[in-house]
């Protein structure tokens, strides 16, 4: 029987990709390569690449090491010398006035969520001593440690997470930029817990506890074997970062709309002239340019809003890198000098760069490893030639 | 850096992606429908009550988005404060801690100017809840006590020598020529709780506690001729002494 046109079409192997004869024995229950699902029609086709399609570990190493210098940078910065005001029995909001919130929610007749304070579970809670706090905040500071350099990722990953919902919470302190270390310790905990469970080789107690160490110090061979190989949960993870970083933005720009201040342009104004730091000389300094002032306002709030708005929209092409990471690093520049925020503008640096691909990552630490490389070189032929002319002058 | 090991093409298993679709689809649904089961801005329906959440949403929220988000630490709307920034009016905190006798002992600012950024910030985020008064509204007709029964008091604020004094009063005493404000239980919850941690530390009998409030300083000042007086006006609220 001559095949039909289309069968010669499609059996002709393309220069782009290795060419994969199908299989009629795989079509049913067996395993399905990423790219076959390319035939199963568009939107399910776009679905399946999106989520399943295994990549290069690196960018959930990076991603982890980040989160993890800022988790122990916060719980550092925050908690060192104040541990017991925050977060003690007798501290700021005390047992007393948990007790009460609880009492008042009811007497309200306010559902928990109505509450403005509403408590969530935390390990701290266990801790009955300052001694016992303190023991279990410098351990999560070694833990958080570990996490950050990869020590036994599978465990450190969950621990983290846990010490993250834990430190935030107390409703009294509750803060956006929480939520956003939250998301970041949960997914990173998503994909550790399942990087590399598809390695056949891999023993129970590997497949139970992780490897020993993680980028960028694991170098031994099987868990060289693990990095090297492309892992679908490093995708699934890394995805799940960015799809709710996204929802977060654009949530957070749609409810700017929600006040006349964003729409009128001059939302900027009120961080830029916080009551009691400005004086009526101070707003009145502006005013012979009070229109370029005005207008300069007007352009960055719109700014603020086209960017948190039309996030989704570019946050996936590669072309407006600069785009998405400016407008991070700018993000995180004026919420710590003009709203002063430290927490979230780095998580939201942390966020947007999940977007970057292995392949950019491989690219950077390519550029690194040679500009390294070649000053290391540079550093030694100076030497040589020190000790050619300290030889020469014997 | 090392250059990746070269792999064969990895083969995902069919149920694997099935299952995976299924645990994505309701994991980022139920983050999707809580942002937008969110109360809708700050207007009000014809009633004059806040806008309520579009009821689909909220429904599927509340039948199993909530119990699924509560535990995973993920069931924050993102509908942030910081949105909110002209609203946000200047708060303070002030505690003057005293002994037995009534001398002042020491004085306390909430958030503390020299403590670092990141503890001054976690300070003022307890000050949120000072930010704003409730209306205290009259009854619309007289209440009579049950019998054994007292009628509910209300406090309020009432100017006294250039500060907003606490004026304690039954339901039907509350003033209806003008609106009167007063502040929250919960602000009053988060009073007593930082006076006894300070009572506690200092070793103080009992603590005064004053606000400081400053409305937003607003654009118009650049264009106005003449800015109001009250404009950059600080007010002192007093919310009397606490004892642990």
């Amino acid at each position: 029987v001559k095949p039909s046109r289309s069968d010669k079409v499609t059996a002709k192997a393309t220069p782009h990709r290795p060419f994969d004869p199908p299989r009629a024995a795989e079509a049913g229950a067996g395993p399905v390569p990423a790219h076959r699902a390319k035939a199963e029609g568009g939107l399910v086709r776009g679905w399946v690449q999106f989520w399943f399609t295994p990549i290069d570990p690196i960018g959930l190493h990076v991603i982890r090491l980040l989160t993890g210098l800022l988790v122990v940078g916060w719980l550092l910065l925050t908690f060192t010398g104040s541990l017991d005001s925050l977060l003690g029995l007798q501290g700021w909001v005390d047992t007393r006035a948990f007790g009460d919130a609880t009492r008042l929610t009811e007497a309200l007749g306010l559902t928990k969520s109505q509450a403005p304070f509403a408590p969530s579970w935390s390990v701290l809670y266990w801790c009955s001593t300052a001694t016992q706090l303190s023991i279990a905040f410098w351990a999560s500071v070694a833990v958080a440690v570990m996490f950050t350099l990869g020590v036994c990722p599978r465990l450190t990953s969950i621990m983290t997470w846990v010490i993250v919902a834990s430190f935030t919470a107390n409703p009294a302190l509750e803060y956006e930029g929480d939520l956003l270390l939250l998301i970041l310790s949960f997914y990173l905990m998503v994909g550790y817990l399942l990087l590399g469970q598809r390695t056949p080789s891999l023993g129970w107690a590997h497949r139970l506890f992780g490897p020993l160490l993680a980028w960028p110090f694991g170098r031994s061979s099987h868990d060289a074997e693990v990095e090297g190989r492309p892992s679908l949960a490093a995708n699934v993870a890394l995805r799940l970062v960015q799809v709710h970083f996204a929802l977060v933005i654009l949530s957070s720009g749609l409810h700017k709309l929600q006040f006349g201040d964003w729409w009128a342009g001059v939302a900027l104004w009120f961080p830029l002239h916080p009551p009691f730091k400005t004086t009526l000389a101070e707003a009145l300094a502006n005013k012979p340019y009070a229109e370029t002032y005005l207008s300069l306002l007007n352009i960055a709030t719109y700014a603020v809003l086209a960017w948190q708005i039309g996030f989704p929209l570019f946050a996936w092409r590669r072309r407006w890198r600069p785009v998405l990471l400016g407008g991070a690093i700018i993000g995180w520049i004026a919420t710590a000098l003009v709203w002063g925020l430290p927490l979230v503008g780095p998580a939201m640096l942390i966020g947007c760069l999940s977007f970057v691909s292995p392949a950019e990552w491989r690219w950077v630490f390519g550029r690194l490893s040679r500009q390294t490389q070649g000053d290391a070189r540079t550093v030694a032929r100076q030497q040589e030639s020190v000790s050619l002319v300290t030889a020469g002058q014997r | 850096m090392s250059q990746p090991i070269p792999q064969p093409p990895v083969r995902v298993p069919r149920w694997l992606i099935w299952v995976g679709s299924a645990g994505i689809a309701f994991h980022l649904g139920a983050v999707g429908v809580n942002m937008v089961a969110a109360q809708s801005g700050p207007w009000a329906d014809n009633n004059g009550r806040p806008t309520s959440p579009p009821l689909l949403a909220l429904r599927m929220h509340e039948a199993f988005g909530a119990d699924y988000l509560k535990p995973i630490r993920m069931d924050k709307n993102y509908h942030v404060l910081a949105n909110r920034l002209p609203a946000t009016p200047g708060v303070y905190l002030e505690f003057r801690l005293k002994d037995e006798q009534g001398y002042d002992i020491t004085s306390v600012k909430l958030p503390d100017d020299n403590a670092n950024a990141w503890v001054r910030h976690r300070q003022s985020l307890l000050l949120d809840i000072f930010a704003e008064d409730e209306q205290k509204m009259p009854p619309q007709s007289e209440i009579i006590a049950a019998p054994g029964r007292e009628l509910p008091r209300v406090q309020y604020w009432e100017m006294e020598k250039g500060q907003l004094h606490l004026r304690t009063v039954d339901v039907n005493q509350i003033p209806r020529n003008q609106p009167v404000y007063g502040p929250s239980e919960w602000m009053f919850l988060f009073a007593r709780s930082y006076a006894r941690h300070l009572c506690q530390t200092h070793g103080a009998a009992k603590v005064e506690v004053l606000r400081h409030h400053q409305d937003a300083i607003r654009p118009y000042v650049l264009d106005v001729e003449n800015v109001p007086a009250n404009a950059f006006q600080e007010v002192i609220s007093n919310f009397g002494e606490f004892a642990p």
